[in-house]
């Protein structure tokens, strides 16, 4: 399953560029399931819908996840902006989420 | 390294004496401290497995990086880079230090990736370097006691015939406690052990558990040459200890006493003739070279 979310918030031009996201998860799992959801929050809170977040589920696309280096599910790429980073398990601890993303509280 | 039909690496001689058991997949654990072989061994025995056997394996490597595991290996006469064509396929399972951690993760990804790769390469080996690496991040014993089922559990659908585990676990400090059910669902469990003597390095094997038949549970001296591990002490009596005397055992019993080393690893020969990834054997290994000429 891919599911993309392109929930530009084009009416504010102040806003830094679009967070882009891939979350890797397996559909079934408690630990991505919780992913989800607090992502979700994550996002409606902090980036105004100012992103685009891809989730991956692993048991359907193993090979791709395998050649972007994921290891451990769930799992959060930050691909732009710069720097990238990567963020482990059900991101249930949000502090790490939002120092990854480059989110200032 | 030595395997018998049932597909696990063979220890030197009197270690085990032969591999009577079920189809299951045969579980090892090498354990010791940094240093002490536990990485060599394991790839030394999908290296073996892959040339000998024919039977593809995937090495997943969760404390040192691939390259670094493989630039390692140049030493020794394995020619990985023919075996990585479509025989042995490493997995970089590295959380590099700058990855954040926020809250439990499993290996239901790493597992499913693992079956899509093994189905692709008809891997039938596979090591899991530095178990104790990725266990550690999940912060509890519980997590790590799931987790570890989880892959016992994979490995029992996967029609995978042998797995290795390496961790470092010296067995005088601590996190014995959290491997107790590591050591307890494996088949067989080798110690290694790595010592200064007069500035002289020196290596020990030990086998400490091995299901379903004897095994010899001195210590035996390791050293590395060009074909990689080797172990000392095979004594033609004591080679006489092989379960079977097939063929084959006679083949690697020829082979032991010539190479005194229980872990027939490539040998110079079979790295120069047996990078077309032919069936090795001593005899094959001649012809060619006959033909060769």
């Amino acid at each position: 399953m891919v599911r993309k979310k392109k929930d530009r918030a084009a009416s504010d031009p102040v806003t830094a560029a679009a967070v882009e996201m891939v979350l890797y998860i397996t559909e079934s799992g408690p630990n991505s399931v919780r992913a989800v959801a607090n992502l979700e929050a994550i996002c409606k809170e902090h980036l105004q819908g100012n992103f685009r977040l891809e989730i991956i589920d692993v048991l359907q696309y193993p090979l791709r996840a395998l050649a972007d280096g994921v290891v451990v599910t769930p799992s959060l790429a930050k691909l732009s902006p710069l720097p990238a980073a990567t963020v482990v398990g059900n991101l249930s601890d949000k502090s790490g989420v939002l120092r990854a993303l480059g989110i200032v509280e | 390294m030595i395997q018998t039909k049932k597909g696990l690496p063979q220890y030197p001689p009197k270690l085990a004496t032969g591999m009577q058991g079920s189809p299951r997949t045969r579980i090892s654990l090498l354990k010791g401290g940094p240093g002490s072989g536990k990485t060599v061994f394991a790839l030394q025995s999908l290296v073996s497995a892959a040339r000998q056997r024919e039977e593809p394996g995937i090495f997943v490597a969760f404390e040192e990086r691939p390259q670094q595991i493989i630039s390692n290996a140049t030493g020794f006469q394995w020619d990985l880079a023919a075996l990585l064509e479509d025989k042995l396929f490493f997995m970089d399972a590295n959380l590099s230090p700058g990855v954040v951690r926020s809250g439990e993760f499993d290996l239901r990804g790493m597992l499913a990736m693992l079956s899509a790769k093994k189905e692709e390469i008809g891997a039938r080996w596979i090591v899991f370097d530095g178990i104790d690496v990725l266990l550690t991040p999940l912060q509890n014993s519980k997590s790590e006691t799931r987790e570890t089922y989880r892959i016992r559990d994979w490995l029992a659908e996967s029609e995978v015939y042998a797995a290795i585990f390496t961790a470092k676990i010296d067995g005088h400090g601590l996190p014995i406690e959290n491997y107790g059910f590591l050591q307890f669902m494996v088949d067989c469990v080798i110690d290694f052990e790595s010592r200064a003597e007069r500035g002289v390095a020196l290596h020990r094997i030990q086998v400490t558990k091995y299901r379903g038949s004897d095994f010899a549970k001195s210590e035996y001296p390791v050293s590395f040459g060009s074909g990689g591990m080797e172990i000392a002490g095979c004594e033609p009596t004591e080679i006489q200890c092989w379960g079977k005397q097939d063929e084959e055992q006679v083949r690697i019993r020829t082979a032991n006493l010539r190479r005194r080393t229980a872990l027939g690893a490539a040998t110079p020969r079979q790295k120069r003739y047996g990078s077309n990834g032919a069936g090795i054997s001593g005899k094959q290994n001649e012809t060619e070279a006959r033909d060769g000429s």
